[in-house]
């Protein structure tokens, strides 16, 4: 732990050293056998979240799995702020350098479309897709509802309540996503995180909400919650999801992805992504990588460089339309 | 139950789990004394360190770092008016009068003896009847935490010194420094005007580490220092005056903790705050309060923990953090593949009961601890104040920034502590202020809920009975004083000012 | 080099017990004025750049309906308060009752209801006007270290400015001022940095 920690100050020595150091590194050479184009020294995985959360989880899964597959050293470090814009934006400061890697997710493409930040998604260097994480559309256990045909007939009738975790995440552009195709108006209620979004659904204050399954599987188990379809495209293997039918199934043609992955610094060269996109297509052969897919119940949709790029394009396009209707 | 209790304790007192838990308490003391670093950085920085252990000692250490960082913060919030933590910042009211009055050991005993009651008791209340709270605690809806925290904003009265429309000001103008950034409820980002660190608003441990920490000290300048501190021995130790005056507030600081720990989100700083408050209304010294009263220590540092405890019922028998650090815990769960939610109590004894008496333990290791501790601790204020004060804004700074790697942080605390400085100097209340800041967020989200409950309808609160109780509760609890205070005016017209004690 | 007595005139004296309240106990002073009037202000302006966010979108709370409810309130709050206190500055002037202005250095440092012999020196062994200076002298210091944080890094800079201090505001001399900036730099660089982890700033010359 020590030694480790010690080396990401040398890690954060390097990033922000003066620019004729770094050059002078470079020449250097590399000291990872395989690959020329490794970094020299420590690695940082920046986490634009603070510790604890859902991205800090699963950048320390990657930073852990990488170091295994580089044998570099790999730091975590938790720069928050602006909603995790702050952390992009050191990103954005390091451009060109292979040494600093971010945990990214959804936010990545949908603030920018929201707020005014200085980036958007395609500045930085896209790696990998780690996984992907469908919603599924939930309800209290004793709802009358079973289905998400249910839930949309009703929804004809009444204005029912949806709570969101938070007026942009992926659960409120599915909400969009289902009222634009079923022409229905839900009432919103904005809450500060899943949890908050189980507990008010647990208590009956609100009729229906959207939430991946890695946050919810404990009161899916229990029966507190029930799903009454999944906003996938197919049905998920987990045994205890597996049960769950696809709105697809149901009639309801929404699906909506959120994935999580790794992006580098803007401008990296050739040699450098390469490197990265082996390291990551590595770690994924690997155990680790199975047990951080499995124990958050994620997709092990994985897509490296140029298709990651490829598919945020088509992400980017499809968020916009939702969250600016 | 006795058999869970059975094996909870086997659980507990392996000498590798007593080990870690002492460890974590240890560690948690620390971590708590440091401005900025609460528990639940804490425990987020040291989990990696914990990979390697057994999930239920992982996850016992944790907890002791947890409660630990509640002993530790209160000692710097006494010593040095430095809170670690928003949970603290009543501390440094009457705990850091104490100090000042030569009874920075007995302070400490106070604190940590208090809150040893209130975890003894909050532990038993959650082996007992956790299913059942965290069932009512469901019922708490939008409607009833916006009538919750409006009582709890009510409590300025307490904090306002001897200007009430001052005070309901300055929790105003924390309310209104809370709406910087983007809410939840909302896309728009308020008040950033362009700058890309305030789209997630002021970080309020920041702001209080300005406020008290880095304001205390200028405003010590200011008035020429306090000279350090030459208590006899005598006036270090905890006396039986101080322990009778400390049980009934620990007490009643327990039960509000209790209560208000268990609703998810509205959290320990809100019960510091209305035990505070509860004590200024019931307390038989009352008018000490502000002046370094037993009581001004005991009950907002037993609600403290109490509501520390209170956190884990929705935390273990529903899987829905009832706390920051809570949640941070939740994560380590999954972590360690256990998988947190209502069945956690059946699927996993061992680890429950472990972790429940490991509680028990932890804060018995605390208080051992604490108790002859404290007046070493309280020697610390022997150090001459030309010395001690480079440290106290060395290390705020240095707190402000590790809150989230983030040198705006910096720029936050050291604003926040000019503006300390002249608040302190000019009779402008802080406390008011970080009670404003602090439930803003919460507020809003209550309010913006509430409304898309009611389709628009604000008043929906007074539709629902509990709600609508406490509503009209912090509608009593802001014009009774007001009232009584216009009474009392036209009485005695000459005395229209009291010497009440300003945050 | 010393001037700091310590153990000497200032440790005779109980611990001063001034409360801000006790200086302005008689009525409103020039600073209670000009803190609510800047209230004011802050809370008109917050109100009305509040209002462009939407008090009500439709018809529910929207993004605005904190900021006006709160802004206006701190702007009629304040205007009254304003208002009350003119009226009994008003009253005290009449009283005979003159008192001066908190904004003037010695006159706040005055403990009430206690004779001040020895005002002129505190435990720091200053005057009031030069205590004054020295809050000056530590807000910029601190303002400075930040300001030095991107060139030296976060603890070099810090242990700088209480070097300074200790140095400079506190005329302590040279080898307890850097002893004492050793200390700081020694726990700072143990705690945040060997066991916390904390990816403290190293600046650009990278040296800490």
């Amino acid at each position: 732990m020590r030694t480790s920690r010690a080396t990401a100050l040398a890690a954060m020595a390097a990033v922000t050293g003066l620019v004729l150091t770094a050059c002078g590194e470079d020449s250097g050479g590399s000291t990872d056998g395989g690959s020329a184009a490794g970094p020299d020294g420590p690695v940082t995985m920046v986490v634009p979240f603070s510790a604890g959360g859902g991205s800090d989880l699963s950048g320390r899964a990657m930073a852990s799995g990488l170091e295994e597959v580089t044998d570099s050293t790999v730091t975590v470090e938790n720069i928050t702020g602006g909603s995790g814009a702050v952390g992009y934006g050191q990103l954005l400061a390091s451009a060109g350098d292979p040494s600093t890697l971010l945990a990214s997710e959804t936010s990545l493409v949908t603030l920018p479309i929201i707020q005014d930040v200085p980036y958007t998604y395609d500045q930085f260097t896209p790696i990998m897709k780690a996984g992907e994480d469908y919603n599924l559309v939930i309800a209290g256990g004793d709802s009358e509802w079973e289905t998400c045909t249910d839930m949309v007939e009703a929804a004809r009738d009444e204005s029912l309540t949806a709570a969101v975790s938070g007026t942009t995440g992926p659960d409120a552009i599915a909400w969009t996503l289902i009222e634009q195709e079923e022409s229905v108006e839900l009432q919103r209620v904005p809450f500060e995180s899943t949890a908050e979004v189980t507990a008010a659904l647990l208590g009956d204050q609100v009729q229906v909400a959207a939430a991946s399954p890695g946050e919810v599987i404990g009161q899916l188990e229990s029966g507190d919650v029930k799903a009454l379809c999944a906003l996938a495209p197919e049905r998920y293997e987990y045994e205890e999801l597996a049960d769950i039918p696809t709105g697809g199934e149901q009639g309801l043609d929404v699906t909506f992805a959120q994935w999580r992955g790794l992006v580098a610094a803007p401008e990296l060269d050739e040699e450098s992504t390469r490197f990265w996109v082996d390291a990551a297509e590595e770690w994924t052969t690997t155990d680790s990588y199975t047990e951080y897919i499995e124990s958050n119940y994620l997709q092990p949709q994985t897509l490296f460089g140029e298709d990651f790029a490829e598919y945020l394009v088509q992400y980017d396009a499809d968020a916009r339309s939702a969250l600016q209707p | 139950m006795l058999d869970n209790l059975a094996l909870g304790v086997a659980t507990a007192v392996s000498p590798e789990n007593l080990l870690w838990c002492f460890i974590g308490v240890a560690l948690g003391t620390v971590i708590g004394m440091l401005p900025g670093l609460g528990s639940a950085t804490g425990v987020a920085l040291l989990l990696p360190v914990t990979l390697a252990l057994e999930p239920v000692t992982a996850l016992i250490m944790l907890a002791g770092i947890y409660y630990g960082c509640q002993y530790g913060a209160s000692i710097s919030s006494i010593l040095i008016s430095t809170p670690g933590d928003s949970s603290s910042v009543v501390l440094t009211l009457d705990g850091y009068q104490m100090a000042r009055n030569g009874r920075a050991g007995a302070a400490l005993a106070v604190s940590a003896l208090s809150s040893f009651i209130a975890a003894i008791i909050t532990i038993v209340g959650l082996m007992l009847l956790a299913a059942p709270i965290a069932d009512l605690a469901l019922r708490f809806g939008p409607p009833e935490t916006l009538a919750v925290i409006l009582l709890g904003l009510s409590t300025i009265v307490s904090f306002a010194g001897d200007n009430l429309l001052r005070g309901i000001t300055m929790a105003a103008v924390g309310l209104l420094l809370s709406t910087v950034g983007i809410a939840s409820g909302f896309t728009d980002a308020r008040f950033t005007f362009g700058s890309l660190n305030l789209l997630s608003g002021l970080d309020f441990i920041a702001v209080l580490i300005g406020l008290f920490a880095i304001g205390e000290v200028l405003h010590q300048i200011h008035r020429g220092g306090e000279a350090p501190i030459r208590a006899r021995f005598k006036d270090l130790v905890i006396t039986r005056d101080d322990v009778r005056r400390m049980i009934p507030a620990s007490l009643r600081g327990t039960g509000l903790g209790f209560a208000l720990g268990v609703l998810p989100g509205a959290g320990a700083t809100l019960a510091t705050f209305m035990s505070y408050g509860l004590e200024g209304r019931v307390g038989k010294h009352r008018a000490e309060l502000g002046t370094g009263a037993v009581e001004g220590v005991a009950a907002p540092e037993a609600s403290n923990n109490a509501a520390a405890n209170a956190s884990f019922i929705p935390t273990l028998s529903l899987g829905i953090p009832g706390s920051g650090t809570t949640a941070v815990l939740l994560g380590a769960f999954v972590v360690f593949g256990l998988q947190p939610g209502p069945l956690l109590f059946e699927q996993q004894p061992a680890l429950v009961w472990g972790l429940l008496v490991s509680f028990v333990i932890g804060n018995f290791m605390l208080l051992v601890l604490n108790l002859p501790l404290a007046p070493v601790f309280a020697q610390a204020l022997r150090v001459p104040y030309s010395y001690l004060y480079p440290f106290i804004l060395f290390i705020s700074l240095l707190g402000a920034f590790a809150i989230g790697n983030n040198t705006f942080s910096l720029w936050v605390a050291f604003t926040a502590g000019v503006l300390g400085y002249f608040m302190k100097r000019f009779d402008f209340p802080a406390a008011p202020l970080v009670l404003g800041l602090v439930l803003g967020p919460l507020l809003e989200r209550s309010l913006v809920q509430t409304s898309a409950l009611g389709r628009g309808d604000l008043m929906i609160i007074f539709e629902r009975p509990i709600s609508a109780a406490f509503t009209v509760a912090a509608i009593l609890a802001i014009l009774a004083p007001v009232v009584l205070a216009a009474v009392r005016r036209r009485r005695a017209p000459g005395r229209a000012r009291q010497s009440t004690p300003t945050a | 080099m010393s001037g700091g007595p310590e153990g000497g005139a200032g440790a005779d004296r109980a611990p001063v017990q001034v409360t801000a309240t006790g200086v302005a106990g008689g009525g409103p002073t020039r600073a209670d004025l000009v803190g609510t009037a800047l209230l004011a202000v802050l809370g008109l302006a917050a109100a009305v750049y509040g209002w462009r966010y939407g008090f009500l979108v439709d018809g529910q709370v929207g993004a605005g309906f904190l900021p006006v409810a709160t802004g206006g309130f701190i702007a009629v709050a304040s205007t009254a308060e304003i208002v009350r206190m003119g009226l009994q500055r008003r009253a005290t002037r009449a009283d005979d009752h003159v008192r001066a202005p908190v904004g003037d250095e010695r006159a706040a440092a005055v403990p009430t209801g206690q004779a001040a012999p020895d005002e002129e020196l505190d435990v720091f062994g200053r005057t009031a006007a030069q205590r004054g200076r020295a809050i000056a002298v530590v807000f910029g210091l601190l303002g400075a270290a930040l300001l030095l944080v991107p060139l030296i890094g976060l603890l070099l800079s810090l242990s700088l400015a209480v070097l300074v201090l200790v140095l400079v505001v506190e005329r302590k001399g040279p080898v307890a001022a850097v002893a004492s900036a050793a200390a700081c730099l020694a726990f700072g660089w143990l705690v945040f940095v060997q066991v916390l982890g904390a990816p403290l700033p190293s600046g650009a010359l990278g040296l800490v």
